[in-house]
């Protein structure tokens, strides 16, 4: 029989291991990302540090991608819960082909964050932009 | 009968040496076990300071509450090798927790009471626990902690954002009245000091409340967690996670979408 310990780690791995949201490319929709980011990271029983961590790291690639995004275009983030950590990525449709700068504070703050941050210009016709982060299980 | 400072200092003179044991002790059990002793000796001055601000339109469980708390985080900050006696460390850092509370208590109306103690006890276990481990705890050592279901544990830390929302407009200039701890970090920290700013960030940084600024500092230029935050500058990991988030939220207001 397993544990509770277990048990209800399998529950939280099954309810939280893959999360997506679709949603308009607009601010208005940072509170419900950043009310699943939290959902996501307390279900990996990640520290209470890194759960806050994870919420503003979200909250800060989305505002990136929504600044970039063409008018009236969907936002999709995903969220992917492993034993490693959790990855986020959002994505939607760019406005001119532009990338986030690596020099701004915003960058910086996703760096500080959290272990990994990428951006990129997906194939397709109206070219994604993509932003990506990890968040290690033990920081 | 009136307590003044004085008889009110005899009263926990056999506690001091306690500090100074506690500050030599590197056993974890018997830390703990002195931490108790001495949160649950100045218990008193926690009844004292809630008793003054009595009848101010809060109830005075929830004042003796958020005393307690302040208690448990004076006695956690206080450093006997300063020189200063406990009281004169304790009783501005508890009045101030009691001060942040009536400031912050427009969430009263909204939030249910069994989840403001939740919160409230969510906010000090993480407090002790961080003492304990040397790092944040996870919701799952929480809810060891506490007795409490995990579920429970995770509905008290969205509570925590739920405040959030409501408090975003309302912490703003006061923030200079509060801690004098926090106003005299900036001053006296060097190294906040020596922080090389983005460029666009320097004059808007310059602008944000003492205590935003000591925040956003040492967690995107010192390299601290929000908990080793929560510590130096005399507040809970959750406050601590809510002016962050409401500083960003401002700088981004400020610095336009794409900051």
């Amino acid at each position: 029989m397993l544990s509770g310990g277990l048990r209800s780690m399998t529950v939280s791995e099954t309810a939280h291991n893959r999360v997506e949201l679709r949603l308009p490319a607009e601010f208005g929709s940072l509170p419900v990302v950043r009310g699943v980011a939290a959902t996501v990271a307390m279900g990996a029983d990640l520290t209470v540090d890194a759960i806050a961590d994870l919420r503003l790291a979200v909250d800060e690639v989305c505002s990136q991608v929504i600044a970039l995004a063409r008018p009236g275009a969907q936002l999709t983030c995903a969220f992917h819960s492993t034993a490693a950590g959790i990855r986020v990525s959002a994505a939607a449709p760019s406005k001119d082909g532009r990338l986030p700068s690596a020099d701004s504070f915003g960058w910086h703050v996703l760096r500080t964050l959290t272990d990994e941050a990428r951006a990129w210009l997906g194939d397709g016709e109206d070219h994604p932009l993509h932003v990506e982060i990890l968040k290690r299980n033990a920081s | 009968m009136p307590t003044t400072e004085r008889t009110r200092s005899s009263e926990y003179d056999h506690l001091a040496p306690l500090f100074v044991e506690l500050a030599a002790c590197t056993d974890p059990g018997q830390r703990a076990a002195l931490r108790d002793k001495l949160v649950t000796g100045h218990l008193p001055l926690a009844e004292h300071i809630a008793v003054r601000f009595s009848n101010r339109g809060q109830p005075t469980d929830d004042l003796r509450q958020v005393a307690v708390v302040g208690v448990i985080n004076a006695v956690d900050r206080f450093d006997p090798e300063r020189g200063t006696d406990f009281l004169s460390f304790a009783i501005p850092t508890i009045m101030g927790e009691v001060r942040r509370y009536f400031r912050d208590s427009s969430w009263s109306i909204r939030v249910p009471r069994r989840l403001k103690e939740l919160h409230l006890e969510i906010s000090s276990a993480t407090g002790a626990l961080f003492q304990q481990l040397g790092r944040a705890p996870s919701p799952s050592e929480l809810a060891r902690h506490l007795d409490r279901p995990v579920e429970e544990i995770y509905e008290g830390l969205e509570v925590a954002n739920a405040y959030q929302a409501m408090s975003v407009d309302e912490s703003r200039e006061d923030g200079e009245s509060e801690s004098p701890l926090v106003r005299s970090l900036g001053a006296e920290d060097p190294e906040l000091a020596k922080v090389d700013y983005h460029e666009s960030l320097r004059p808007l940084v310059a602008a944000l409340p003492e205590r935003e600024r000591t925040i956003l500092t040492l967690r995107f230029y010192g390299n601290m967690t929000q908990s080793q935050i929560a510590e130096k500058v005399g507040l809970s990991q959750m406050h601590v996670s809510r002016l962050l988030s409401q500083t960003l939220q401002r700088l981004r207001g400020k610095l336009g979408p794409e900051m």
